[in-house]
């Protein structure tokens, strides 16, 4: 045997043999054959799964298994079988017939059950298509991107998909035969082709990238067709769009402020489930090519730019990505000369786990992170659970009336098993029913779930697979297991004698601080959904009412995609509706943060500053006031950046308590020295998810969007006469523009999709326990009629009676709020709200009105059955007596 | 018990073991038979011819120890027994004799 461990690990094969396959021969073959056969198939799977793929060794498996199907292998079918068959649909009989008699047991269970089934059905559907993203990949198992963490003085500033060109380069070199691809992004902008104008959303990619990435070029060839700059690739969906019925093959399409592309091929439209999207391919090369005429920044692939691009490899053999591991971790540092000021790690990360997976910034295509699906699996489970304890719990409360019937059964010999499994498969025909309903009910809910989550829509099909449906079965038997659970082992474990002696032998009332305790944890449950409501709602009123620090009645944001801006500029304010016009390149308040590298004068570190190009109407716009110093002056030269303005926090930061002080300091920004002409008053810049940031504002060559502030409060007239005149200036692009407070409001619109999200799961929940409470009430009240009954005789008022029997109940409901509320506030304090840095706080008065719904709920519930109970003519109950 | 002629293809796989010696299993005894006769089988016809060699006594078999490969699952290693041998033999021979008995042939 080998000498080295590691020789050792490798010779240990495992059975990879699939498992689901496995277990049906394991319980179909003969025991004293199992270990031969199994043995002598696993080792065959190993030969072929190094010879074919493992796709085609699973399938020879299985055709060896189906072929080994014969009355030598096979069991020798015990005789008892066929009684159990039997017992089993005279268990099947009893649970419908029982479904049928006790109508409200029946309904109440079937609607909870099927509404936690639907969730439930929502989360698995969910879950297995997120785990389908990229299972498209032919070399999957072998294929990684390349991830960074960028650290800036030796402290963690964030991780990213991307990398440096320069790496894939030199890691190409160092570790013959991997392949590599390198791919950018943002290839955005309106595309001018066939005398049409469509946007588009592509990337960068080279010539290796059909080489092991398994996109099917349906025209052109493979090799060359991204080999030279300013070639590209369309896709068949684009193709049909700009070039319908014609040959797209070496026409061109030209790009707004990059140049014209040779059209050298198409590609089929990426899959659904891929995390790289794109409808046009341009060749990386291009960015070369782009370099050279200086058009973009020349050290666009060296290693200080973990921006915009990325490396994907495939590594066929295991021990190659072992000597990729280590020069990623060992050599890349030497390749950064200040690392104590700036530099990157970098490791690998497998395709299929990109979605879901790390919360990475400058991700290629869509990202989908975990907590979402957490947390949407939590409710999940929240209502599950809250089906779950109701099936419980009115099984046991209908103990009085079935424990006659397993008395019976046990003195004709029923044996305890026997018990458990009458019981168990009667959940589990309830959860099956219920699964039907459930998928109904799914398939009517899908289409607004897919709206109402963000993005979902575009990564999500929610489609009924034959493998969906055999999940879900196998998901409802589990449930009816779980539910059937405690009734069962409660019914099984009855004595037969004490079970026929009637209700006072039996121990179920003494069982009721169970009880007690699933419906305490039901409606802590309950309590959790309503102040989540309450919460949401008022962070969307508080994001969007909050004193964002500038004006945003009366302005429209236009839009420019790449309208000349001073034109612009002077064709609206010659219209009467218009009052200004001002420049950015983000909007405020509903915007993201935009980085220039900077350094600090005090220490001469690099440090990361926040930035926003504005013009020097865009205060007057928004009206935020100048503290000191003076705004940008009209004519200064867009790409000469001379001086800037900066905000009040930008002043302490930087230690000036006068912010007059800093008027006149030079700071340098990205490699130049640009002098702070004025300080303005601290606003909300990006959004309230974040806190006022140390900011500078730039007059550059970057706007994106124009502010036009507009004389009456006609908006809708005023942005009509604005298009007519923007349809002069652009003929073929459309306007895009939309108010200020409707952006804002917009941007805060996923707060209103998640209340309508919480407040259906919410609504649910609470009529699901509400609905346990009440047949809780019912069998608890039946129990306790004869009670009622004397009490009546002897002159007890309905109300009274009401009292007596719901105060066991409000005392259960208040401790459940007890419970639930803590839980809830902390739950949303630290974990939801805590992205928020500007944010509501949650008082006194929110428990307390989550509080009186619940309770509310609780007594209507309760008093309608006790109400009814007490009216009762007690000569009616007591008759027999 | 079932009668004592042999089929062709467990005279083949009888073989096969014989060939193989100490290293019969059911994998070489398979692979053996899919690279001499150029024929796929399955595992499932094997097993059956085993069986009924089995039946009538002309191979046996033990257990081998448990191996770190295929799952550390053991192996049945398979052996012709005396009367096998002589079967096979006497098959051999009358075959011989029909053949000598060909006109044309011989």
């Amino acid at each position: 045997m080998g000498t080295h461990p590691n020789t050792q690990l490798i010779m240990v094969n495992k059975d990879k043999t699939p498992k689901l396959i496995k277990g049906f021969f394991k319980w179909i073959c003969k025991e004293s054959l199992f270990e031969e056969l199994q043995g002598d198939l696993a080792e065959n799977h190993i030969n072929n799964t190094s010879k074919f793929s493992k796709e085609k060794a699973n399938r020879i498996y299985f055709f060896e298994i189906i072929k080994l199907i014969r009355p030598s292998v096979l069991k020798s079918p015990k005789p008892i079988r066929i009684v159990q068959l039997e017992l089993l649909f005279s268990h099947l009989k009893v649970a419908g017939r029982n479904i049928l008699r006790h109508k409200t047991f029946s309904f109440i269970n079937l609607f909870g059950l099927s509404v936690a089934m639907s969730a439930g059905l929502l989360v698995i559907g969910m879950i297995t298509d997120l785990l389908k993203f990229d299972e498209f990949q032919e070399h999957k198992e072998d294929t990684y991107r390349v991830i960074s963490s960028v650290y800036f003085n030796g402290n963690n500033y964030d991780q990213r998909a991307t990398s440096p060109l320069a790496l894939g380069d030199q890691l190409k070199e160092m570790v013959p035969g991997i392949q590599i691809t390198q791919l950018g992004r943002n290839l955005r902008g309106t595309v001018t082709a066939n005398d049409k104008q469509v946007s588009i959303n592509g990337i960068y990619a080279d010539e290796n990238f059909f080489d092991f990435l398994s996109f099917e070029l349906l025209q052109g060839s493979e090799a060359s067709a991204l080999m030279d700059p300013f070639s590209a690739v369309i896709s068949e969906e684009f193709s049909d769009k700009v070039f319908p019925n014609e040959n797209p093959i070496g026409k061109t399409i030209s790009l707004e402020n990059i140049g014209t592309f040779n059209i050298k091929g198409i590609v089929k439209n990426p899959p659904k489930f891929s995390h790289i999207q794109f409808d046009v391919i341009a060749s990386l090369s291009t960015y070369h090519s782009l370099a050279n005429q200086s058009r973009v920044n020349s050290n666009y692939s060296d290693w200080g730019n973990l921006d915009n691009f990325y490396n994907y490899i495939r590594i066929p053999e295991n021990q190659q990505k072992q000597q990729v591991n280590t020069w990623l971790e060992n050599n890349t540092l030497n390749y950064y000369k200040n690392p104590e000021e700036f530099y990157a790690t970098f490791e690998l990360q497998q395709i299929t786990s990109i979605v879901p997976g790390k919360d990475l910034s400058d991700q290629i295509g869509p990202k989908m992170i975990m907590l979402p699906i957490i947390i949407l699996s939590g409710v999940a489970v929240m209502i599950l659970l809250s089906a779950l304890f109701n099936y419980t719990n009115l099984s046991m409360a209908r103990a009085f009336g079935r424990a006659r019937e397993v008395g019976m059964r046990k003195l004709n010999g029923a044996s305890n098993r026997s018990i458990y499994s009458q019981f168990t498969i009667e959940a589990v025909f309830l959860a099956c029913l219920s699964l039907f309903l459930g998928i109904c009910l799914f398939i009517a809910i899908r289409p607004g779930f897919l709206e109402i989550v963000p993005r979902a829509s575009e990564m999500l099909s929610l489609e009924l697979s034959p493998k969906l449906i055999l999940l879900f079965l196998v998901f409802a038997i589990g449930t009816g297991i779980i539910a059937g659970a405690a009734p069962s082992i409660f019914f099984s474990r009855l004595c037969s004698l004490k079970a026929m002696a009637g209700a006072k032998g039996l121990k179920t009332l003494s069982k009721l601080n169970f009880r007690k305790g699933l419906i305490i944890t039901q409606f802590a449950l309950s309590s959790i959904f309503i102040l989540a409501i309450i919460i949401i709602i008022k962070q969307y009123n508080f994001s969007v009412n909050y004193d964002l620090g500038f004006n945003k009645d009366n302005i429209l944001n236009i839009t420019l995609k790449g309208t000349d801006p001073e034109i612009l500029k002077s064709e609206l304010t010659k219209l009467p509706e218009v009052e200004s016009v001002s420049f950015s390149n983000f909007l405020p308040g509903v915007g993201s943060k935009h980085y220039a590298l900077s350094v600090d004068p005090r220490n001469g570190d690099s440090i990361l500053i926040s930035n926003m190009v504005i013009d020097e109407s865009f205060l007057n716009n928004f009206e935020i006031g100048i503290v000191a110093g003076n705004n940008f002056e009209k004519g200064q030269n867009l790409h000469d950046e001379q001086v800037m303005l900066v905000n009040q926090r930008f002043a302490k930061y930087f230690e000036y308590n006068n912010p007059a002080d800093i008027i006149g300091e030079t700071f340098l920004v990205e490699g130049k020295n640009v002098a702070v002409a004025g300080v303005i008053n601290d606003f909300i810049a990006c959004n309230l998810e974040d806190r006022i940031a140390p900011m500078m504002f730039r007059k550059l060559d970057d706007y994106q969007f124009a502010n036009v502030k507009l004389k009456s409060t006609d908006h809708l007239s005023s942005i009509h006469v604005i298009e007519k005149k923007w349809n002069e200036l652009n003929e073929n692009d459309q306007m895009y523009a939309q108010l200020m407070s409707d952006h804002i409001a917009g941007y805060y619109v996923f707060l209103i999709d998640m209340m309508k999200l919480f407040g259906y799961v919410g609504f649910m929940a609470i009529t699901i326990s509400c609905l346990g409470l009440f047949g809780m009430t019912i069998y608890t009240t039946e129990i306790r009629m004869k009670e009622i009954g004397i009490r009546k005789t002897f002159g007890a008022t309905s109300k009274e009676l009401v009292l007596l029997l719901s105060k066991g109940f409000v005392k259960m409901a208040f401790w459940s709020v007890l419970f639930g509320l803590p839980v809830s506030y902390f739950f949303f304090d630290l974990v939801i709200l805590a992205q928020h840095h500007y944010r509501p706080e949650i008082s006194v008065f929110d428990m307390l009105l989550s509080f009186i719904i619940l309770l509310s709920f609780c007594l209507i519930s309760i008093i309608v059955q006790t109400w009814n109970a007490s009216r009762v003519n007690p000569t009616n109950i007591l008759r027999n007596e | 018990m079932k009668g004592t002629n042999l089929g062709e293809f467990q005279e083949v796989v009888m073989l096969s073991i014989m060939i193989l010696g100490e290293n019969a299993y059911g994998v070489t005894i398979q692979s053996e038979i899919q690279n001499r006769m150029n024929r796929n089988i399955s595992r499932g016809a094997l097993h059956t011819a085993l069986t009924r060699l089995d039946e009538k006594g002309y191979i046996q078999s033990k257990q081998g120890d448990p191996t770190p490969e295929r799952g550390g699952r053991r192996k049945r290693y398979y052996e012709v027994t005396a009367s096998g041998i002589s079967a096979l033999k006497e098959s051999k021979q009358l075959k011989q004799q029909m053949w000598e008995l060909i006109p044309i042939l011989s």
